[in-house]
Parts: C-alpha cells; sequence; structure tokens
C-alpha cells in the first residue's frame, strides 16, 4: 500500500482516529506521518509527567540525565544539572542541610593571594566570584575577538579588583595566607 | 616494593598513638570535587573515566611522593586491604575503568579518583586532629585547584554527585573507642543527641551501637551553610564531651565494677595469649578490652602502638594478604590466633 498522502513512499504507520465517536483510518510512510506526529523529538517521558502533576520531565541540557534518574538513584549527572533542576532540587538541599547558601572555603583565583579572608566573607566571595564570571567573560571575547567589549569588561576586572584589595585590606588576615590553616 | 607496602602491611601512619586517654584512634577528612564541564564518575564512559584520572594525577603536587594504584591492576585481597585500612571506600574499590587511588608515601593523604565524585580528597591522622587534618587537606586542595578547573557555584559552594555533599564538600569523622560507655549501657542516649547537632555515628567493625570493637565512628552530615571552621569545631565540642563521658564511665567501673574489670581484662589477654582459633568477631571483642585494660594500667603487657597495630592486622583481608593465598575460615582463624600469640610475646607457649 502506498502512502495516502505523497502517494510516492510505501505506508508503514497507520494512523486511527476517533473524533465524537467517528472512526478513521490514514495510511501514512514514515516521512508523512513524521509531519503530522514528530515522532523524530517525541518525548514521551514529556507527555507522561506532564498528565501526572504537570511537572515537566527534565533533562539537563548538560549531560541528558533527566530528573527521574535523579529521583531514583539520587545523584546528579554533572554540575550543570543543579541549573537544569534548580527548582526541583531547592527544597531537597533545604531539607536535608537547612540552608540555602554556602559559606566557607570558596574557589580561588588564580593569581590573587590565598587567605583567610576568602573563606570566611561571604561578601568577598561574592567579589570573588563575580570577578570570575568576569574573567570567563573576557576570554570569550577575546577569543571572538571582540576587543572592544573585551577592553570594558577589563576595565570593569580592575575596578573589582581596587574593591577586593580594600575589602582584603579592611579584613583581619585577609592580606597574608598565614592564618589560613589556623583556628 | 613501594605500592606493596601500601597493599599489603598492616602499618598506616593513623596507628600510632596520639595522646594519653587513647579515646580517639583517628580523624579522617574527606574533601568532594568535581571538574567543572565533565559528567560526574556515574555518567561517564570508560575511556571518559581514564581521561579524567589522567588529568588528575597529572595535576598531583610534585612535593611529595604519591604511588598511584589502578582498581583494573588490583588483585581481590589488596582491594580488601586498602578498604579496611580506610585508604579507599568499598565503591571505589568495586568499579575499574579510570577508577584509581593516589596515595602519599607516609599513607596519610589519599585521592579518590572518579569514586562518587571526580576527587575524593582524604586526610587520615592519628588522635583528634581535625584542625591539622583541614590543614593539609585544603592545601592539598589549592594545590589540585591550581591545575584543574573544579566545579563551583556561588551560592552552593562545591558541587558534588549527591547534593547531600554541597558546599564544603567536606565530611569529618572521628573513630572512637568507648568501650566503657558501652559496658555502662550509656552510648544511646549519647548517640541519640547528635544528629540535632548534624552529626551522625556508626559502629566501626559491626552495625549500628552494637560494635563488637567498641569503636564508633562520628562524622558531621551537614555540609551547606557551615564554614569547615565550624563544622570542625562543633565537631571538637562533641566529641570532647563524649570523650569526658567516656573517662567518667572509667572511673565508675574502676570504683564500682573493679574486680569484674580486672578479671574480664585478664581473661581477655589469656586468650590472646593462647588461643590457637580466634575468630573474627572474639578478636574484636578482646582486643576491645584488653586495650580498655591498658589504658587503665590494667595490662602492662603490650602496648597502645601494638594493640592498635593487632587491631588492624587481625582483620581478613590483611591476614588474606600477608599468606599470599586464598585461606579457609579455619586457616583464617588459625592465623590469626598465632599473629595475636605473636603480639603478647607467647609464640607457641601455652
Amino acid at each position: 500500500m502506498l502512502c495516502e498522502r505523497c502517494g510516492k513512499n510505501q505506508a508503514t504507520v497507520h494512523v486511527k482516529k476517533v473524533i465524537n465517536g467517528k472512526e478513521t483510518q490514514e495510511n501514512l510512510c514514515e516521512v508523512c506521518a513524521g509531519d503530522v506526529w514528530s515522532f523524530g523529538d517525541l518525548d514521551l517521558n514529556k507527555l507522561f509527567s506532564a498528565g501526572m502533576g504537570g511537572q515537566r520531565a527534565l533533562v539537563c541540557d548538560g549531560c541528558g540525565q533527566s530528573l527521574a534518574e535523579f529521583n531514583s538513584s539520587g545523584r546528579l549527572g554533572c554540575s550543570r544539572c543543579y541549573q537544569s533542576f534548580a527548582e526541583q532540587l531547592a527544597p531537597v538541599i533545604r531539607r536535608f542541610h537547612g540552608a540555602k547558601r554556602h559559606v566557607g572555603k570558596v574557589k580561588l583565583l588564580s593569581g590573587v593571594p590565598e587567605g583567610a579572608a576568602w573563606r570566611a566573607d561571604p561578601a568577598l566571595a561574592d567579589k570573588n566570584y563575580e570577578r570570575l564570571a568576569l574573567q570567563k567573560q573576557l576570554e570569550e571575547l577575546v577569543a571572538l575577538e571582540k576587543f572592544e567589549e573585551a577592553a570594558g569588561v577589563r576595565d570593569n576586572i580592575r575596578r573589582l579588583d581596587d574593591e577586593i584589595s580594600r575589602m582584603m585590606a579592611q579584613t583581619p588576615g585577609g592580606t597574608s595566607d598565614a592564618k589560613a590553616g589556623e583556628r | 616494593m613501594a605500592v606493596d607496602k601500601i597493599t599489603s602491611m598492616p602499618y598506616a601512619g593513623w596507628i600510632e598513638p596520639w595522646d594519653e586517654r587513647q579515646i580517639v584512634l583517628s580523624t579522617r577528612l574527606r574533601l568532594a570535587r568535581n571538574i567543572n564541564g565533565r559528567p560526574f564518575p556515574n555518567r561517564l564512559t570508560d575511556a571518559e573515566a581514564e581521561a579524567v584520572a589522567k588529568e588528575v594525577i597529572a595535576a598531583l603536587p610534585e612535593d611529595r611522593q604519591w604511588h598511584v594504584l589502578h582498581m583494573s591492576e588490583l588483585l581481590q585481597a589488596e582491594k580488601g586491604v586498602l578498604l579496611e585500612k580506610h585508604l579507599a571506600s568499598r565503591e571505589l574499590l568495586q568499579q575499574q575503568a579510570g577508577r584509581a587511588l593516589a596515595v602519599n608515601d607516609e599513607q596519610t593523604l589519599a585521592v579518590m579518583i572518579n569514586e562518587e565524585d571526580h576527587l575524593r580528597m582524604q586526610a587520615i591522622l592519628p588522635g583528634l586532629q581535625p584542625e591539622e587534618g583541614w590543614r593539609q587537606i585544603s592545601l592539598l586542595d589549592d594545590q589540585l585547584a591550581a591545575r584543574l578547573d573544579i566545579a563551583y557555584d556561588q551560592r552552593l559552594g562545591f558541587l558534588t554527585a549527591c547534593p547531600s555533599n554541597l558546599g564544603t564538600g567536606l565530611r569529618v569523622s572521628v573513630m572512637v573507642h568507648l568501650p566503657a560507655l558501652a559496658m555502662t549501657g550509656k552510648l544511646d542516649a549519647i548517640f541519640r543527641r547528635l544528629p540535632q547537632a548534624g552529626l551522625t555515628v556508626r559502629g566501626v567493625y559491626g552495625e549500628g551501637s552494637q560494635s563488637q570493637s567498641g569503636l564508633y565512628q562520628i562524622s558531621n552530615q551537614i555540609t551547606l551553610g557551615h564554614s569547615e571552621d565550624d563544622i570542625i569545631a562543633q565537631l571538637r565540642q562533641l566529641v570532647e564531651a563524649i570523650i569526658a563521658q567516656e573517662v567518667q564511665a572509667r572511673e565508675w567501673l574502676r570504683r564500682n565494677k573493679g574486680l569484674q574489670l580486672a578479671d574480664a581484662v585478664g581473661r581477655a589477654v589469656g586468650v590472646l595469649a593462647n588461643a590457637h582459633l580466634l575468630a573474627g568477631r572474639e578478636a574484636m571483642e578482646q582486643i576491645s578490652l584488653v586495650r580498655l585494660g591498658v589504658a587503665m594500667g590494667l595490662c602492662r603487657r603490650i602496648s597502645y602502638r601494638e594493640v592498635n597495630l593487632l587491631m588492624v592486622s587481625c582483620r581478613s583481608a590483611l591476614l588474606q594478604a600477608s599468606a599470599q593465598k586464598e585461606l579457609t575460615t579455619e586457616e583464617r582463624d588459625a592465623l590469626r590466633a598465632d599473629m595475636a600469640r605473636k603480639y603478647f610475646g607467647g609464640g607457641d607457649a601455652v
């Protein structure tokens, strides 16, 4: 049997529709059937969980792990999952730790002296993180040869560096790493 | 030869006695870290896992000598030794491709590669020294972070495969010997209060509060929202309180059950010095009593260092490794008894 739409290919998909009790059947090839249903990216998971409780079946764009997989294994697939499932993870994290925000040692910038201040002061940690993001942005812009924009970002980094040095000077133990291991 | 030392010999740095009370045997700190932009180990293909392992091994700091053990190259008996020495976890040992363990020459620092997280750094020290442990492990962390792009989020801290380790990624565990509290039935009440402080406890070489060896591991459970210094300070405070209670319980036993205690310790020495077949469980119970006896001046035939060493040497996997062949249960029990007799200077004396 040939496809009833294009009349060219073999009909391999038989679509039965029941509308107001009236049954119709269409015999289509895979290509035409694809137009109707887009089988290619039909995500059954998405459909099913949309029906149940209205939560979409989320998949992390970093590693392809689904939220359902996390729910059954308790483990995430990559660091990006924390963004992909941020909304769903927030109550889980809250319940377990009783807190929402990290306090303590932060990721250090290369080239910035290591010191106790980075670990203890959340405001400094924020600045540190901000600088980290700008640094990344700068590298990307340079790679894309957008030098004018890059210069702007570099100026921002310099301003931030000044601010960080001022804050570190005011924090006890902030200027040297001598106290990092004490206490 | 150097690697042999790690997978067959019983000695590990933390066996050295630390303070005269000897209630805390060891402090272990574990730090979880991941590399940015790579799937966590449970989602890595074998080839990707091997690439991660290569990257981590290349990033190990040169200021110490590292021995790298690849799980795919280890014998079952050797894996058992790593587990009993607390150098590697069961999860790491069960896997193969790209799973590795780097240990420093003193066996006080270890990095598990591609366990639950890409990096699980560990520091093991004798006695109650969480501050010194943190200094060491944090330095190693800084050294590795200078060469690896570590996954981090401003709000959530260091990102881990399981959200239960988020934030600092730090787990501090203290191994304590509490035989007197166990004998006087006070443990349950103490342990029940720990979860409120964000701490958890489990028996070592045994289940729950029924540890045969009188050894318990106390560790922090919460890693997000408290700084490393706070986690350490809180744990220290509670462990110190438990130590004080154990000391009290020992005093109470000395005053009220002195004869029974001396009898129990004497009998334990008798068993260890003279038995020819010694099951693992029995050995642990008797060693625990002898250890208490040494602490209370009721037994002078053996030193702390020897008791600690005996405790580790008696474990099945180490016996297996030292025999260099598969042993039957009876052969193992005989070998264990031989070892115990040697520690009491007995040899074949009856």
